[in-house]
């Protein structure tokens, strides 16, 4: 029996072969230079096979529109909506693809092992067309899926052992998702394109095809962006006054305090000078209260691609499509289970002792993996679940890495043992005092068990002493003063800001935020500045202005979020393919027919940011 | 007017004796339901107080109290009219965006998980400032502890009484909830004049109508888009009765394996797997 087996890269392929085959397999080449062939023996339920291993390069095979509709005078732009498709393979993948064919032709049976998630199964329908194609007798029973959430032996195996057919239902909503995407791409930078390229103030923002592109994805991430910088440029600044009290304590022992009011602060100066004319006057303190209770700082929860996305932009300064990049090849190596996952949860006995022994070995966390292995595994459960892979997690001491790579994989170890930890426990301590009518507290903080904090230095907690006075203890303080301050406007996004935008309002899934975010970058929409936060480009502020004055939906989320929402349903089971897209085909047409109608808004709106 | 002046003493306010005058005029001949008496001081609840004023300005409680700056109690009550108010606790900005409805959400949205979602920056207890009147001068006062019968929604026009003694600084009256009883009343043309919105923008040299103009802000997500998705979905119906090359296992077989296997030893695996990538590495050239 011979059975052929697709991976979703090169490095995936080499690795699953190595592990299924517990040692190297002869290797051989194909006809594309980058896809090698791996060639072993195993036993699938009892059966002897030769295992045929080769991979893709991501996405075989891509749909355009039908050749006549191609040219951009060929057609109206509307019916952009209705053209005819065809799915064809691009030159540079022609090799992969007569490999396969080649390939195809000897073997009895096909197994997927693309990335478990929605695009892998997506690229699994087109390796399978692409086979079935070459040879017919692939047929239904005889195509099977792979589930894995990590590239090592007993997930490899464990796979082989509970082979699956794969899921249409997945595949169709990747279909739907990437046919709208084209029309609707398609349209609006056919209309924006063709009447604003010839604008000598345009010239400098089409991008290197001289295109002024259009996606319904990154238009709402962008929209994020600019309503931001928007709300910045329209805030009001307001003084405000508040009081200060500082008192240089001797007994029970030494100390600086600094008290805050509990108005915290007034935005009239008058009636605060009135109060701080009363406590000047009669400025004797007494403590009111001494409240000591235990405080914990919480552990981290298991990690998911968003909180990897975030972190890892906050502290490490790299950016999601990066680090998503890095991920990737991690896991490619057998190094880190799949990085994209939504699930913040760890199934119950799930080998987490065996997980923290591997990081035993590490001079750095070694230390603390033992600890953790005498004291047991505990990790913090979230709530969410995909059901399809755990959080993300390290599977081995990797003590070869370098550079960006091994930043993110320490956080991953690292983040890892800390959700595995305690939390961090103290006592928090509250000292109020009362000068005439108003109230004063300054919080202590004793920290008694760092527990995960020394594993995981991305989280702060500092200590602050206060001394402990009796209540009713009475004493002038060393100081009153009334300063002054204003507020300021909210800052610009971040990254990790714009992820928790785009998670929240449903934009993109955790597979694709990092990569609409690069797209309104690549198009200079948006740039980041020094500070690593975005603002909007002047072509970023037109588009979004001049589509709000058409329709403001556009760069609200809520079509997007509505169309990703559809797109779940079709993976579940709820509603099919041809309905959902037929329904944001319309959706969108309308939309493009006002564009059409009221394109001047447009044009005035690039006008008034490009002058 | 001796019924007058009892109905008012009835309800324990002072009012000055060209303001009954001038009521009595007004309410002799005109109709409406209750005594005279009771339309009165209806009446007068429901009037921009400056109307009973309008050819002097004349000497009235508050003339002395202002002219003394230095005194720190008052010991006499007074009858005013809350002109307007507003909240002094907290940004202006802020309260106006929420009050013609054009405070975005996302604001507060940030990627930080130290800070709580959806939570702006602390503040205090309220402390409202109110600008009063009694038809002739003009006073403020402050909310020096919290008052449960005034909020932000109190209507301008609103009459009410000052309570002996009152603290007094600066010009302010400071006010504690035995300060001040709040007789009640409305007048619409303070309404138009005072709303908060109006009130709040003209603190902040905005322009109001500018602002109302803006597009509405991106309202908050339905939640019921935001479940998480499912990818794994049931599996198989026919998988049993197929002829294949391999025994197909049933697809529940495959969730319960998932929950177990997910983790299973493998050893020897691990250590050999531990060597064979470098191994493969070097022997590949990839």
């Amino acid at each position: 029996m011979r059975v052929l087996n697709v991976a979703e890269k090169n490095d995936a392929a080499k690795n699953i072969a190595l592990c299924a085959n517990r040692g190297p397999p002869n290797r051989r080449e194909g006809l594309s230079q980058y896809n090698k062939i791996y060639e072993f023996q195993y036993q699938i339920n009892g059966h002897q096979c030769t295992m045929i291993m080769t991979s893709v390069s991501g996405h075989l095979l891509t749909q355009d529109f039908s050749p006549q509709y191609r040219q951009w005078q060929s057609c109206p732009i509307v019916e952009l909506f209705d053209a005819p498709l065809q799915t064809i393979c691009p030159p540079n993948y022609q090799n992969i693809k007569r490999t396969l064919e080649r390939e195809a032709r000897t073997c009895q049976q096909l197994i997927i092992w693309t990335d478990c998630d929605r695009e892998g199964e997506n690229i699994g329908y087109e390796v399978i067309e692409v086979c079935r194609a070459a040879n017919p007798r692939l047929g239904p029973q005889h195509v099977w899926r792979a589930r894995f959430s990590e590239i090592t032996p007993q997930a490899v195996n464990n796979a082989l052992r509970n082979l699956v057919p794969p899921d249409e239902r997945i595949s169709n909503a990747v279909a739907c998702r990437s046919e709208l995407d084209l029309r609707i791409g398609a349209a609006f930078t056919r209309l924006m394109t063709m009447r604003f390229r010839e604008i000598a103030q345009y010239k400098p923002f089409l991008n290197e095809k001289g295109l002024l592109s259009y996606g319904s994805c990154q238009f709402p991430t962008l929209g994020f962006v600019v309503e931001r910088y928007k709300e910045i440029s329209r805030f009001i600044r307001e003084d405000f006054w508040k009081i200060k009290v500082t008192h240089e304590f001797k007994k029970p022992e030494k100390a600086r305090v600094e008290f805050h009011w509990q108005r915290v602060r007034l935005f009239d100066q008058l009636c605060c000078e009135v109060i701080f004319d009363i406590c000047k006057e009669r400025p004797e303190a007494t403590v009111t209260g001494l409240t000591e209770k235990p405080k914990s700082k919480w552990r981290p929860l298991p990690m998911d691609t968003i909180e990897l996305e975030k972190l890892a932009s906050r502290m490490l300064k790299i950016n999601a499509k990066e680090t998503m990049r890095i991920a990737e090849k991690l896991y490619s190596q057998g190094l880190i289970s799949y990085p994209r996952t939504e699930t913040n949860i760890f199934p119950k006995d799930f080998g987490l002792p065996n997980l923290v022994q591997q990081q035993i070995a590490s001079p750095v966390w070694g230390a603390f993996a033992q600890n953790l292995l005498q004291l047991g595994p505990n990790p913090r459960a979230g709530k969410k679940s995909d059901q399809a892979h755990p959080p993300i997690h390290p599977l081995k001491f990797a003590p070869n890495l370098a550079g960006n790579e091994k930043r993110v994989y320490e956080l991953i170890v690292r983040h890892f043992l800390a959700t595995c930890s305690g939390d961090a426990k103290g006592f928090e301590t509250i000292l109020t005092i009362q000068i005439t009518e108003e109230f004063f507290q300054a919080d202590g903080l004793v920290i008694t068990e760092r527990n995960y904090l020394d594993v995981y230095p991305y989280d702060k907690w500092e200590a602050k002493t206060i001394p402990h006075c009796s209540v009713g203890l009475k004493f002038i303080p060393t100081r009153i003063e009334m300063a002054a301050g204003q507020t300021s406007p909210p800052a610009l996004l971040s990254e990790s800001d714009l992820i928790a935008l785009m998670e929240k309002h449903g934009i993109g899934t955790d597979a694709t935020h990092a990569e609409h975010i690069e797209t309104i970058q690549t198009r200079q929409y948006a740039g980041m500045n020094d500070d690593r936060r975005f603002t909007p480009g002047r072509i970023g502020m037109g588009l979004v202005d001049g589509y709000d004055a058409i329709d403001r939906a556009m760069s609200r989320p809520h079509l997007r979020s509505q169309l990703e929402a559809s797109l779940k349903d079709i993976c579940e089971g709820r509603r099919n393919k041809a309905d959902v897209l037929q329904e944001q085909i319309d959706n969108y047409r309308g939309i493009f027919l006002q564009a059409q109608a009221q394109i001047q808004k447009l044009r005035d709106a690039l006008d008034r940011y490009t002058q | 007017m001796q019924q007058i002046k009892n109905e008012f003493r009835k309800r324990n306010v002072q009012v000055p004796e060209e303001v009954l005058a001038v009521l009595h005029q007004e309410i002799t001949g005109s109709r409406g339901v209750g005594t005279l008496e009771q339309r009165a001081v209806e009446l007068w609840k429901n009037a921009d107080l400056r109307s009973f004023y309008q050819a002097h300005a004349a000497s009235t409680p508050l003339t002395k109290i202002l002219q003394n700056k230095s005194t720190t109690k008052i010991g006499e009550s007074l009858c005013l009219q809350i002109d307007s108010l507003r909240d002094v606790s907290r940004p202006a900005y802020q309260q106006l965006q929420k009050v013609i409805n054009r405070f975005g959400e996302n604001v507060l949205v940030t990627g930080d998980a130290e800070t709580a979602p959806n939570k702006s920056e602390p503040t205090g207890k309220r402390m409202l400032l109110l600008n009063l009147t009694d038809g002739s001068k003009d006073i403020q006062a402050m909310e020096y502890q919290v008052i449960k019968t005034l909020s932000i929604d109190t209507p301008p026009g609103t009459k009410v009484r000052l309570i002996p003694p009152i603290m007094f600084r600066k010009g302010i009256l400071l006010l504690t909830s035995e300060n001040i009883h709040v007789i009640g009343g409305q007048v619409a043309c303070l309404q138009e004049k005072f709303a908060q919105k109006r009130v709040l923008a003209s603190l902040l040299n905005a322009d109001l109508d500018a602002m109302e103009k803006a597009a509405p802000p991106c309202p908050p997500p339905n939640q019921a888009t935001n479940s998480v998705v499912g990818l794994r979905q049931v599996v198989v119906q026919n998988a049993g009765n197929q002829q294949n090359g391999f025994d197909d296992p049933d697809g529940d077989a495959f969730l319960a394996n998932v929950a177990v296997n997910w983790g299973e030893d493998d050893p020897d695996a691990d250590a050999f797997l531990a060597g064979a990538l470098d191994d493969f590495d070097r022997l590949s050239q990839n």
